[in-house]
């Protein structure tokens, strides 16, 4: 996004943003959200969530700009022949998944995981029937318990509800616990109603026949669960998680090579038993050792379950900063609440599994 | 830096013998910009946005959740020093160190046309050399650059580092120069690069040696939407980086470098 | 041991202690004691003044009735002058209602009672900067008092509105909302941890990562300890084989492992005193 000019070429050299993307045989256009092109050209935009010139700043305006932004940089990688293939590249799952490993690839990346949250956020969305002026936000709202009842908008769909219940107790717990996370977060993020695989996709690939050997090897659910991304952060942790212990586990070969290769070296030019001893006693493993505090969050941690996204929030401040104001972070998660589409979240509910195996 | 360091203790003091809540603090020609703006950046809705709101909004929130605590009568800069290391009060380091830099990125604005009389001192300028930076385009590309193409919110700040030499940083989100732990550069939330991990590897071994840090920041550019969305819209972060750079007050960043 | 408040029961503790050999002397005062012993307990204790069981005033009844003999009584008989009001000299316990909901709330809440609290007070009146139409203030921290303040607060706004709420009803009300912010509180600080290691923040140790260490050092003592142990008892059951009698050693483990590895804690050389 290098968009400042340098002062020494003159105002008028601010790099130019051309669309370089009619080379190429696909060029990503902004999708078309009918509610929010309805909701753009009314006078009380989007009924009880967005003002009609906020509609515009956070999809029309934002979303041309990162639209444009992933066309850019994936006309450079492809240029420079190297990332993206173009013949996969109209799918924007398919870039994330194929870049984010890629550090050289962080800006198409970054772009494609910011549309397609922010996508994902807004096509959840209905407005509401009833229109209501949006209540810009005072300090003394920050004194305002928020309400624990008397909310609207609860899911419907018998399915879902029982699913929700099941997964956090009951459909208070469940709101209170989504919009707490959103609330919390500080800067740009989005907070997540996921479905939780059973197993994780190590243990799916490594076991040919778990039960029975008909058995797909495809993810199957049991659980929801609530879970942070933070800027351009993907909400499916199978592809993103165990990276660092993976970076660890490259360090500590490379590094055990380069020792097994000095004492190799060592045992020509003195006795070699005593620096194998040595080493043998290293590998001991001490059971009345506790691990590290990393150790147990990883074992703990969603490791690389499928996590199916259903639902999301987006909490990053230019959601509510034109409408709501400062103080008003509360007011608008409320009013998201009750903006929620559930219909649109039981379409992408996955076919629940009531069988539960306990395995990682 | 060590006036104002010294004012800072000053105020301190007077307010250990009392207990209060966390204000807003004054800035010089407070009154002309709330009624005016900032020429050049900021219209009066706007200026009131980015800082008497925000400000209130952070010093509000400080106040309730430091309550009845130790850091009740601790100003924005101890808190967030006492808070860095603290995994369960990172909520309260967070309304410090954003009322921190907040401040610190208000002081060092002015109106424009007073903004054009300052000008970086011969001694910044001199310690910006040893960094590879000759003149003051390279310096504003460089800042302003970073600020621009990274994503999220955030500050890019030139620090002067323990040997006097400077640097600018990425803070992301509500990151703060004085404490490398908390300098929050990297972004993990995509891929991770082994560069990053080396980097992270490198924080922990320094945190487990229980190294101090004695950064100071010089200057700072506010990347956060709370600054720029009111008169730039969601989109204009280039606008308002381009506009922020016109109206440094140079003679307050001049006094922060360290001078013998 | 519990605290000692009666002086009656100096005597009786006393030949206890000489009994079981606590003392090896008899102390001066005892003989004198044990031949004249108190009879008062002289402590001072708040007394509920209960104004309805008091004995009325004697001077209204006591005059002017009649005695069987035709007589009238002119003057309080040295019975009558007695003082039967023995509660009177003592001081009133004042209650209200916020003692109760206190009671109530940090019996329910007793982890309440960890979070540290501040006592000092600029003027003493901070409590009227207070305005309970809400629970979070800006001069006082959330705890427990601000629960007692809202639910009387809930009590007397439902009185104006004429719909009046039972205690109970506020109180319920009350702790809802503080269990609602406190919610909230813990997961701002969570999620503000989350957020910012996912930008690189690096902390030198946590919470948790201090109890495990904690729980290693536990373990290590237990480790020393059980080792000692199981030589010993090893040593017992192969001597057990060939003598079968072997209870001398059984006099130390009349304290349990745990035991031992508490008492001994940081220090190793108590292990090594008792060998």
């Amino acid at each position: 996004m290098y968009r400042i000019g340098s002062r020494r070429l003159g105002k008028s050299s601010l790099l130019p943003r051309v669309n370089l993307s009619a080379q190429r045989n696909v060029s990503f256009k902004l999708p078309s959200i009918l509610t929010l092109e309805n909701a753009k050209n009314k006078q009380e935009g989007f009924n009880g969530l967005f003002s009609a010139s906020t509609v515009n700043e956070l999809w029309f305006k934002r979303g041309q700009e990162l639209v444009q932004g992933l066309n850019q940089s994936l006309e450079q990688s492809y240029a420079s022949n190297e990332g993206v293939s173009s013949a996969e590249s109209n799918n924007l799952q398919d870039i994330i998944a194929q870049t984010i490993h890629k550090p050289e690839l962080y800006g198409i990346y970054c772009y494609a995981s910011f549309l397609y949250n922010l996508q994902f956020f807004l096509e959840s969305l209905k407005e509401s029937a009833v229109s209501k002026p949006l209540h810009y936000g005072q300090p003394s709202d920050l004194l305002k318990t928020p309400q624990i009842d008397g909310f609207g908008n609860e899911p419907k769909d018998e399915k879902l509800r029982e699913w929700i219940i099941d997964s956090f107790g009951s459909i208070v717990e469940f709101r209170t616990l989504i919009l707490n996370s959103a609330k919390a977060i500080k800067g740009d993020g989005l907070v997540w109603l996921v479905a939780e695989s059973n197993l994780s996709q190590s243990v799916l690939k490594n076991s040919p026949n778990l039960a029975d050997p008909g058995q797909s090897k495809k993810p199957i659910y049991n659980k929801l669960a609530v879970v942070n991304t933070y800027n351009a952060g993907v909400v499916d942790d199978s592809i993103r998680s165990g990276q660092v212990q993976r970076l660890k586990q490259q360090k500590e070969a490379k590094i055990a090579a380069l020792k097994s290769k000095q004492a190799e070296r060592e045992s020509i030019e003195s006795g070699e038993t005593v620096a194998k001893e040595i080493e043998e006693l290293q590998n001991q493993v001490d059971e009345l050792t506790l691990g590290s505090v990393e150790d147990a969050e990883f074992a703990n941690l969603f490791t690389d379950k499928t996590l199916l996204p259903l639902l999301a929030v987006d909490a990053s401040p230019r959601n509510y900063l034109l409408d709501y104001g400062v103080f008003g972070k509360q007011q608008y998660l409320d009013n998201v609440w009750e903006s929620i589409d559930w219909d649109v979240v039981t379409r992408r509910l996955p076919d629940r599994t009531k069988q539960f195996i306990n395995t990682f | 830096m060590f006036a104002r360091s010294r004012t800072l203790l000053a105020q301190s003091i007077s307010r250990v013998s009392k207990r209060s809540i966390h204000h807003v603090p004054v800035l010089n020609n407070e009154k002309h910009h709330l009624a005016n703006g900032i020429e050049g950046l900021y219209s009066a809705k706007g200026f009131q946005a980015a800082w008497a709101d925000y400000q209130k909004f952070l010093t509000l929130n400080l106040t309730l959740h430091t309550n009845g605590t130790e850091n009740e009568l601790k100003t924005p800069y101890q808190i967030l020093l006492h808070t860095a290391k603290q995994t369960t009060e990172q909520h309260i380091f967070h309304y410090a160190s954003q009322a921190h830099n907040n401040h610190f990125f208000m002081e060092q604005l002015t109106d424009k046309s007073e903004a054009a009389k300052t000008r970086p001192s011969r001694l910044l300028m001199e310690k910006l050399s040893f960094q590879d930076i000759p003149d003051v385009d390279t310096f504003r590309d460089r800042m302003l650059l970073l600020a621009d193409s990274s994503f999220g919110q955030g500050w890019v700040f030139l620090v002067e580092s323990e040997d006097k030499a400077l640097k600018i940083i990425r803070c992301n989100n509500d990151g703060t120069p004085y404490y490398y732990g908390k300098n929050q550069s990297l972004d993990l939330n995509g891929g991770v690069d082994e560069g990053s991990f080396e980097y992270l590897n490198n924080l922990n071994e320094r945190a487990a040696k229980k190294e101090r840090d004695y950064s100071l920041p010089i200057l700072a550019i506010n990347c956060w939407e709370h600054a720029y969305i009111n008169d730039y819209g969601v989109t204009g972060k280039a606008d308002y980086l381009t506009n922020v750079w016109e109206c440094i007050n140079w003679d307050v960043v001049n006094k922060r470098v360290f001078q013998i | 041991m519990k605290i000692q408040t009666k002086a009656t029961t100096v005597l009786e503790r006393t030949s206890h202690y000489l009994k079981v050999g606590v003392l090896k002397q008899k102390p001066a005062w005892y003989d004198v004691v044990g031949a004249y012993p108190p009879h008062t307990d002289l402590t001072k204790k708040a007394k509920v003044l209960d104004l309805q069981a008091q004995r009325p005033d004697p001077y209204t009844s006591l005059f002017g009735t009649r005695n069987n003999d035709g007589t009238i009584k002119t003057r309080p008989s040295p019975e009558d002058r007695l003082q039967k009001n023995n509660s009177i000299s003592r001081i009133p316990k004042l209650e209200f209602l916020e003692d109760e909901l206190r009671d109530v709330f940090y019996h329910q809440h007793p982890w309440e009672f960890s979070r540290p609290k501040t006592l000092i007070e600029n003027k003493g009146d901070e409590f009227k900067e207070c305005d309970w139409s809400h629970m979070l203030q800006f001069n006082k921290p959330l705890d427990g008092e601000s629960v007692v303040q809202r639910t009387l607060w809930l009590l007397a706004e439902s009185k104006k509105q004429g719909k009046p709420k039972s205690l109970f009803e506020a109180y319920d009300k009350a702790r809802f909302e503080f269990y609602r912010l406190r919610m909230e509180e813990e997961m701002n600080s969570a999620v503000s941890k989350e957020e910012s290691t996912m930008y690189g923040a690096v902390f030198p140790s946590s919470n948790v990562e201090w109890g495990v260490q904690k729980e290693q050092e536990f373990i290590d003592v237990w480790a020393k300890v059980a080792q000692d142990k199981t030589k010993v008892a090893m040593a017992n059951r192969s001597r057990g084989t060939n003598t079968a009698a072997g209870s001398e050693e059984d006099k130390g483990s009349e304290t349990s492992i745990w035991e031992n590895s508490f008492e001994i804690g940081g220090e190793a050389e108590a292990t090594e005193e008792k060998k």
